[in-house]
């Protein structure tokens, strides 16, 4: 076989591999077990996993994923600190040898740009380097399967969007559930939250079968007298706290602990008669919604048949030319004249008398009323729907159809926050690193010229000069923008993580959403090339800072007292270009 | 959602936030001719060019990402 042929059986495959994976499975027959394509969730600000964990701090899934990346992170460098035997190790083994290779790659780039000042300044090669590692690691964690996917399933927030729940497949683990591929969801109003979280906080996960008014009036009823009593029963606990509390002291610090665990005990009593009341209304809530739904449903019914009936008998060509044949000859004035009443053609005239009923009297016209008919019927339908969800779950806050009320489906709206997100992917851990660095960077040059780093931003010497040099003002001023200058290089180191990896994410769950299989492995060799690049520039961006800020500013050329340090300066400069030179 | 104006200005201004990209684009095309520039004349110095070159494109790409978290947060915030 040529390789020719063998090239276009490979392509053919290649094809129709995509064709089955990318289009039959996601869009076909994934909906019709109700795991189509939804649409992915995006949210710039981390996503809350678990509000109030400690008082006024909601753990959000960014967090999480920081957390994570710090185990790795310190998980890495235990595992090389025992192949290596505590750094020992002269004759590196496999592992040990590729983690130095690498880091001695990172440490001859940093010098390059950072010359003599790596060894000698304190802290700085450490800083670098874990800023570059730490970000590595977080880019990274963040393209291992079930980072941004695995996830919480809850009732949907306000204002965000979700779908309907079914049970999985082991017993109380659940999914969402969409037979519409890429279907928006439907969006979560306050008060479809709240009773969302009735259904989880009042245990009321069975649905109520399909019965008539004459099954379900009994049931309300029952309700009705289980309020009653609970009511009662509230009033009775209510009244013996009031009489425990009588009984004893008006001042509370002469109870001794018995007096305080009776009245404790009769408080929780309260507490749980309010609860059960609060039950027992709901109970009743709900059957009063369903003794409502079995009342309308007949009525609904029989509507939704005539107007369908009607549909159908209007829905006829021969009607329609019938129709166009009368007019056309009721135009005529001598039929009128004679009053002649025109004999409808044989099998279209109740339609035809149905039509003029509704007042069309040509082709036209009846279209018209055909199209009032349909939306009269779509309407009943939805409103027919709606009726038969709140039958079986009362309260419910979406409609189903008849074929999703077969399915096990739960008609509230839920959603999924996934449990780990990159952290680089939150503008807070990025704001945070870049305000830690430039904090940093000015601390080495302040450690490096002392005070005097100072006068970059606010430049005295030169307001000291004025009488030498008026222009210094303009120095003085520059120096002033300096200020702004490192505020920008604050929103440009975070934003441009922060950027780079939230777009890379969007675009990887939108590309995964709509071409399930081989495209997104692109966007992942994207995403790989951009987080270590990140990561890199970052790190060398500090660095470069650094380095910046402990170089004395260079002053105009004219004065003799920094001509030192500019010596200094150009002899660092120039001595490196010629080791570069050599080099090539 | 049908009909709701704001949803479509809301994607007129995200289209409209990424004709940014095009600074970076002509920048980072200026970057890579003088990259193959000076390969071409000095084909044994490609190595440190090109890591030169890379890491200028990374800066002047962050322009184009500013734009980008603009026009999402313009999406998905407002």
């Amino acid at each position: 076989m040529s390789p020719r042929i063998r090239g276009l059986i490979y392509f053919v495959g290649f094809l129709a591999f995509a064709a089955i994976f990318c289009g039959l499975v996601p869009f076909l027959l994934m909906p019709s077990i109700g795991a189509g394509v939804a649409l992915p969730v995006i949210e710039v600000p981390g996503e809350v996993v678990q509000e109030d964990l400690l008082p006024g701090f909601n753990l959000t899934n960014s967090i999480i994923g920081t957390l994570v990346t710090d185990f790795l992170l310190i998980l890495i460098v235990f595992v090389l600190w025992r192949l290596s035997r505590g750094w020992t190790k002269e004759v590196p083994g496999r592992l040990q040898g590729m983690f130095e290779a690498f880091v001695s790659g990172f440490r001859s780039f940093s010098s390059n740009i950072g010359g003599e000042r790596l060894r000698t300044t304190p802290m700085l090669w450490p800083l670098v380097a874990t800023i570059f590692l730490f970000l590595l690691t977080a880019n990274y964690m963040k393209l291992f399967p079930g980072a941004e996917t695995v996830g919480k399933m809850h009732c949907a927030y306000e204002g965000q969007s979700g779908y309907s729940m079914i049970p999985g497949w082991t017993d109380s683990s659940y999914r969402l559930w969409v037979d519409e591929s890429l279907n928006a969801g439907s969006s979560q109003t306050a008060e479809t939250y709240d009773l969302c979280n009735y259904y989880f906080k009042y245990g009321e996960f069975s649905r109520f079968p399909v019965e008539s008014v004459e099954e379900i009036e009994p049931q309300v009823e029952a309700a009705q007298q289980a309020v009653t009593d609970a009511e009662r029963e509230l009033a009775d606990r209510t009244a013996a706290l009031a009489g425990v509390l009588e009984s004893l002291d008006a001042d509370e610090s002469n109870w001794s602990d018995a007096d305080r665990d009776s009245v404790n005990e009769a408080e929780a009593a309260v507490l749980e008669g309010t609860d059960d009341l609060a039950r027992a209304e709901r109970a009743l809530e709900r059957q009063q919604i369903r003794l409502e739904a079995a009342q309308q449903i007949p009525a609904l019914e029989a509507e939704l048949e005539e107007v369908t009936s009607q549909i159908n008998l209007l829905d006829d060509s021969a009607v329609r030319s019938e129709l166009d044949r009368q007019e056309d000859l009721v135009d005529e004035p001598r039929y009128a004249a004679a009053g002649f009443t025109l004999a409808a053609a044989e099998g279209v005239a109740d339609a035809v008398a149905l039509a003029q009923e509704r007042g069309a009297t040509s082709g036209d016209d009846l279209s018209e009323v055909l199209s009032d008919l349909r939306s009269e019927r779509s309407e009943l339908e939805e409103e027919l729907n709606f009726q038969r969800t709140q039958m079986q779950f009362p309260t419910a806050t979406l409609t189903f159809t008849e074929s999703q009320l077969e399915t096990d489906a739960v008609p509230f709206i839920f959603h999924i926050t996934p449990f780990v997100r990159g952290p680089a992917t939150d503008l807070s851990l990025t704001i945070a690193l870049a305000i830690f660095s430039i904090v940093v960077v000015q601390i080495y040059g302040v450690m490096a010229l002392g005070p005097a780093y100072f006068e970059k931003f606010v430049n005295l010497t030169a307001i000291g000069n004025v009488g030498k040099r008026p222009l210094g003002v303009i120095d003085f001023i520059v120096g002033l923008i300096e200020i702004i200058s490192e505020i920008g290089k604050i929103v440009s180191l975070a934003f441009r993580l922060f950027g780079n990896l939230f777009a890379g994410g969007v675009a990887l769950m939108a590309v995964t959403f709509l071409l399930a299989m081989l495209v997104p492995g692109v966007i992942y060799g994207l995403e790989l090339i951009i987080g270590a690049v990140q990561a890199l520039v970052f790190a060398v961006l500090t660095l470069v800072f650094s380095v910046q800020a402990m170089e004395a500013h260079h002053e105009h050329p004219d004065h003799e007292e920094h001509d030192e340090e500019h010596h200094d300066g150009d002899e660092q400069a120039t001595s490196r270009l010629h080791s570069d030179a050599s080099l090539t | 959602m049908e009909g709701d104006i704001s949803v479509g200005l809301k994607a007129i201004g995200a289209g409209l936030a990424m004709l940014a990209a095009i600074g970076p684009g002509i920048g980072i095309g200026l970057l890579a001719q003088g990259a193959m520039q000076a390969i071409g004349r000095n084909p044994d110095a490609g190595g440190q060019i090109q890591t030169n070159m890379i890491l200028a494109i990374v800066f002047t790409e962050a322009i184009a990402i500013y734009a980008l978290v603009v026009a999402l947060l313009i999406v998905f915030v407002l």
